[in-house]
């Protein structure tokens, strides 16, 4: 028996203990916004009280939680899409506006190099590699969470690091 | 191993989501390749400023996230249509409220039935006992031939539908003004 494994299902209080710092650096790794975390972290922690069937312990609620947040996350970063092609049509009309925009926006939402560097990858590549990294999840796991092969898990997260090694090194993310 | 592996693989192996066979052929050749070494400590080095971003304020977000979810108003239960809602009751209550439902049905059509066919009411006071007769307009001749043929003193009042509408057609028969009182000798 694991250490999360229990005779009984853990309280709430306890899944929320443990599972909450998780949880909130999957959602502001994925999202790249404090407040959007917190909102995303409070759904899930909702939709966690409000399940009729206990979850027998903390692995399996984590997981729960996290594919909550994934689900979440997916109006946020379609939002985000849309605001960065904006971003790039006002660019295109005014630069100088566009980028004192643009700069303002980063400035809000990131607070580190890290997190500028993740901002800057693929919402599809992004996703596997917080959730392996932040969220400790398996690559058949995340496979099971997208939809797709633990192979193409493998090879986003590869890719995902590679990319993300060559923003850290460059040194192209907004620090601020 | 003398191939290198693919640095997919050797992300994996970071990972430790490696098969055991391989495991440990990977780890033999990590540490006699240079090359390979160098993709690991390219991988770790992303991994670690991961790790560093991990280290993040959760504690305030956890405690407001906390209060709004001892300040959350419990779900509403979900909305039941009135069609679809269900009423318990005794069965003497229900034969009571369905036998009180009909009688007021039934009261309710025979005042719109008479209400429709529009009756003449004639109401005489013979001696003081105070007699009702009511017919419908086709039936008005043989009424006023009822009132008019009494052979005693009688006052009679003869009431007209409120929404009446009196046509003259030919001789004239009845006016309105016949619900003035009338004497008979």
């Amino acid at each position: 028996m694991s250490s999360t494994e229990y005779a009984h299902p853990p309280s709430f209080n306890v899944v929320y203990e443990t599972l909450f710092p998780v949880i909130y650096r999957v959602s502001l790794r994925v999202t790249g916004d404090r407040e959007i975390a917190e909102d995303l972290c409070h759904e899930a922690f909702i939709k966690l009280m409000e399940r009729n069937d206990a979850i027998s312990d903390l692995e399996q609620s984590k997981y729960w939680l996290i594919r909550v947040v994934k689900n979440l996350s997916l109006n946020h970063e379609k939002r985000r899409t849309r605001e960065k092609k904006a971003f790039s049509k006002l660019s295109r009309i005014s630069p100088g506006l566009a980028d004192s925009s643009e700069k303002q926006v980063m400035k809000e939402e990131t607070r580190s190099d890290v997190q500028a560097a993740l901002n800057d990858l693929p919402y599809n590549l992004r996703v596997p590699l917080v959730f392996r990294e932040y969220g400790d999840l398996s690559y058949k796991q995340i496979g099971a969470l997208l939809g797709i092969t633990e192979s193409n898990v493998k090879v986003r997260i590869f890719r995902a690091r590679e990319r993300l090694g060559k923003a850290l090194a460059e040194g192209d993310a907004y620090v601020s | 191993m003398r191939m290198c592996p693919d640095r997919q693989i050797l992300s994996a192996y970071l990972d430790g989501e490696v098969g055991s066979p391989w495991e440990g052929t990977i780890a033999e050749h990590v540490a006699s390749c240079e090359s390979c070494r160098s993709v690991i400590d390219s991988l770790q080095t992303v991994r670690h400023a991961l790790q560093r971003g991990a280290e993040v304020d959760w504690q305030q977000p956890m405690d407001r996230v906390r209060q709004r979810l001892l300040h959350r108003q419990p779900a509403a239960p979900p909305k039941e249509t009135v069609w679809r809602r269900q009423v318990a009751l005794p069965v003497p209550v229900a034969v009571l409220a369905a036998a009180l439902l009909l009688t007021l049905g039934v009261a309710v059509a025979v005042l719109a039935a008479r209400s429709n066919y529009g009756y003449v009411r004639v109401t005489r006071a013979p001696g003081g006992t105070e007699f009702q007769f009511a017919v419908p307009y086709d039936k008005v001749e043989a009424l006023l031939k009822s009132v008019g043929g009494s052979d005693s003193a009688v006052e009679s009042v003869m009431t007209l539908p409120k929404n009446v509408k009196l046509v003259p057609v030919g001789e004239p028969m009845m006016v309105k003004s016949a619900n003035v009182p009338r004497k008979k000798q």
